[in-house]
C-alpha cells in the first residue's frame, strides 16, 4: 500500500516536472545494451566534430556523477574529432583511473556534445582506445571495448568542471596527462581548459548543474526502469527546486558529510556510477564469496535494515533508511535494478550510489555555478 | 614466528624485485619514512596506545600508516587521490601477492562498477571513491596489534 501510494507520488512529481523540453535527457537503467551490469544507468550523447553536423548518436553511455565529463570508446565515433595538442605540438592522452581499479586510456579530442536538445562546443572528450600508443605502465586495467566495458563510453556530470583541476595544471608528473609523440608518452602539466570536462558546464543555458529523477522499484527488483536528467538548477519550469528540498554542500572533492553506526564520514558522495550503497567496512555484514556473480557486494542471509543521517545546510541532520539484500541470488535472477545492493567500501566514505537515487530527484551542482539553492558544488533533494 | 617468517619473506622480496624493496605493509617502521622519501614528502607522527599514526601528503593525496609497537606497518590508507597509488611502492614484497589474487586484472563487470577488493592469505586491499578523490586502504592481518586497532587508526 505504502509502496504504491510513492509510486502514485512519483509519478505525480513527474508529471509536474515536465517531461519535455531542451534539457531532458531520458536515463534507462538495467537496458544498457547487451553487456548490462545490475544498477547501470545509461544516456543517449550525440558526438559531433566542431561547428559541423558530422555527428554520431551514441547510445548506452555510462552516466555518472562520480566522474567529470565524456569518454567514448573509439569504436563507437564515426564522426572525426580534432585531436588536443600540447605547446610542443604532441597529441595529449589521458590515463583516467576509476575507483573499480580500471582505467580509460585515450586520446584527448574536441567535439561539440549535445544532450537532449542542448549543445556544448568545443568541449575536450577523451576517446578511450587501450591500443593508442605509448600506454603508461601504470595505466592498470584498461578497458579494452564496449563489451567488456558495459557501456559504450562515460558521461561525467559531478559537481567540478574539469576531471583533475589544479594538480594536473601544475604537476607535470600527475601522471594522468601525457603528451604523446608516436609512441612515446610523457606525463605533463596541462591548462585546465584543454582536460576533459563536464559537458554540462558548457551549455548556452542550462549550465549550473541537473536533476536526477529515478522512479522506485519493487523490494524484489526490476527489469528495467526509466527516468530522466534534466540539465541545469532552476533554470526552467522542470528543474525547479521544491521548497523542501534539504542542500547538502560538498568540498573541492565532492564529497559530503555522512554519520553511520557512530562515525563522521565526511568522504561521501552521492554516485549515479557506482552500482551498490558502499557503506564503510563492517564486520557484521556477510560479504559475497571471492569469484562469485557477486563479489565486491553484501551477501547477509536476509536483507538488513539501516539508518544512516546526511549533513545538510546548516548542520542539519536528514535521516535516510536503506537496506541491504543478499546480493548473489538477486543478481542471478533477470532482475537487473535493485534499491537495496550494497558492499564494503572505504573507510571514511559513504558512497551513495545509484540505489540511493531511485525514487527520489536529486540535484548536482556544479562547482563555482551558482543557482536557486546556492552556489555549487552541493547535492540536493 | 613472525619476525623470521617476514625476514624471509623480504629478502625473497628484495632478490625478485630489487626496485619494489622499499614497500611498507607488513614491513618494518622504517619502510614508512622510505615510503614517503619516495613520494618526496615529510611524515608527521602521533601516537595511541597500541601503535603510532604516520601521516603524510603527495601529489595531493593523503596518506595514513599504522605502525604497531612491535614495530611493523599493519594498516595503512590513501585519501583525495587523483589517481591511484602505486601498489609496487605501498605493498613492497607483498605486491605480487596483490597482482595474483586482484580480479581487476582480469576486468570482469558482473557486479558492476563496485569497491575494488583484492584479498590474500596475509593481507586485504580496499580501493574506492571516484574520480579527483580516489580512496582506499589496506591491511595486514597477523600484525594488527588488537582487533578494531586497524578501523580505529584508520578513521
Amino acid at each position: 500500500m505504502t509502496c504504491n501510494f510513492r509510486v502514485i507520488l512519483f509519478a505525480f512529481i513527474t508529471l509536474l516536472l515536465g517531461a519535455c523540453g531542451n534539457n531532458v535527457v531520458p536515463i534507462s537503467v538495467g537496458a544498457c545494451g547487451a553487456s548490462t551490469y545490475p544498477n547501470e544507468p545509461c544516456v543517449t550523447v550525440t558526438v559531433c566534430s566542431p561547428g559541423t553536423s558530422q555527428c554520431t548518436s551514441i547510445p548506452n553511455v555510462l552516466l555518472d556523477t562520480g566522474s567529470y565529463g565524456l569518454r567514448v570508446f573509439s569504436t563507437e565515433l564515426t564522426s572525426t574529432l580534432r585531436p588536443e595538442t600540447d605547446a610542443s605540438g604532441n597529441a595529449v592522452a589521458e590515463c583516467a583511473s576509476f575507483a573499480d581499479g580500471t582505467s580509460e586510456w585515450g586520446q584527448v579530442e574536441v567535439g561539440d556534445i549535445t544532450l537532449g536538445g542542448e549543445t556544448a562546443s568545443s568541449v575536450p572528450i577523451e576517446v578511450v582506445n587501450a591500443s593508442y600508443p605509448g600506454i603508461p605502465s601504470d595505466c592498470t586495467n584498461p578497458d579494452t571495448s564496449p563489451s567488456q566495458a558495459g557501456y559504450n563510453g562515460i558521461l561525467g556530470v559531478g559537481p567540478s568542471v574539469s576531471d583533475c583541476g589544479t594538480q594536473c595544471t601544475t604537476t607535470p608528473n600527475n601522471r594522468i596527462y601525457f603528451g604523446c609523440s608516436g609512441a612515446t608518452c610523457n606525463s605533463e602539466a596541462v591548462a585546465e581548459s584543454l582536460q576533459v570536462s563536464n559537458p554540462v558546464s558548457f551549455m548556452p543555458l542550462d549550465n549550473n548543474g541537473v536533476l536526477i529523477s529515478l522512479p522506485t522499484v519493487a523490494a524484489t527488483g526490476s527489469t528495467g526502469i526509466t527516468g530522466t536528467m534534466y540539465l541545469g538548477i532552476g533554470t526552467q519550469g522542470n528543474n525547479t527546486p521544491a521548497s523542501t528540498v534539504n542542500v547538502f554542500p560538498a568540498d573541492e572533492f565532492g564529497n559530503f558529510t555522512t554519520i553511520f553506526n557512530g562515525a563522521t564520514l565526511s568522504e561521501s558522495v552521492m554516485d549515479t556510477g557506482s552500482n551498490g550503497l558502499f557503506l564503510p567496512p563492517t564486520a557484521s555484514i556477510t560479504q559475497c564469496p571471492t569469484n562469485s556473480i557477486a563479489d565486491g557486494m553484501y551477501c547477509p542471509s536476509s536483507t538488513m535494515s539501516f539508518t544512516a543521517t546526511q549533513v545538510a545546510t546548516g548542520s542539519k541532520q536528514v535521516s535516510v533508511s536503506f537496506q541491504i539484500l543478499d546480493a548473489q541470488p538477486a543478481l542471478s535472477t533477470s532482475d537487473t535494478v535493485f534499491d537495496d545492493l550494497g558492499g564494503a567500501g572505504s573507510a571514511g566514505s559513504f558512497d551513495w550510489g545509484l540505489p540511493f537515487f531511485l525514487g527520489r530527484n536529486v540535484f548536482v551542482a556544479i562547482e563555482g555555478k551558482s543557482s536557486t539553492l546556492g552556489s555549487g558544488p552541493y547535492y540536493a533533494y | 614466528m613472525h619476525r623470521t617468517g617476514l625476514t624471509i619473506y623480504a629478502f625473497i622480496g628484495i632478490v625478485l624485485f630489487p626496485s619494489l624493496s622499499f614497500g611498507t605493509l607488513g614491513m618494518r617502521e622504517d619502510s614508512v619514512r622510505k615510503d614517503a622519501e619516495a613520494f618526496g614528502s615529510k611524515t608527521e607522527v602521533n601516537v595511541a596506545d597500541n601503535y603510532k599514526v604516520y601521516t603524510f601528503s603527495a601529489q595531493g593525496a593523503d596518506f595514513k600508516e599504522c605502525v604497531s609497537n612491535a614495530g611493523y606497518v599493519f594498516a595503512l590508507s590513501w585519501n583525495h587521490a587523483l589517481k591511484r597509488p602505486r601498489f609496487d611502492q605501498l605493498l613492497g614484497p607483498h605486491f605480487k601477492a596483490f597482482d595474483e589474487n586482484d580480479p581487476a586484472t582480469t576486468v570482469n563487470r558482473k557486479a558492476g562498477r563496485t569497491t575494488h577488493v583484492v584479498k590474500t592469505a596475509d593481507f586485504e586491499v580496499h580501493a574506492g571513491g571516484h574520480q579527483r578523490s580516489l580512496r582506499g586502504y589496506a591491511v595486514f592481518q597477523k600484525y594488527i596489534p588488537t582487533p578494531g586497532d586497524e578501523l580505529r587508526c584508520l578513521q
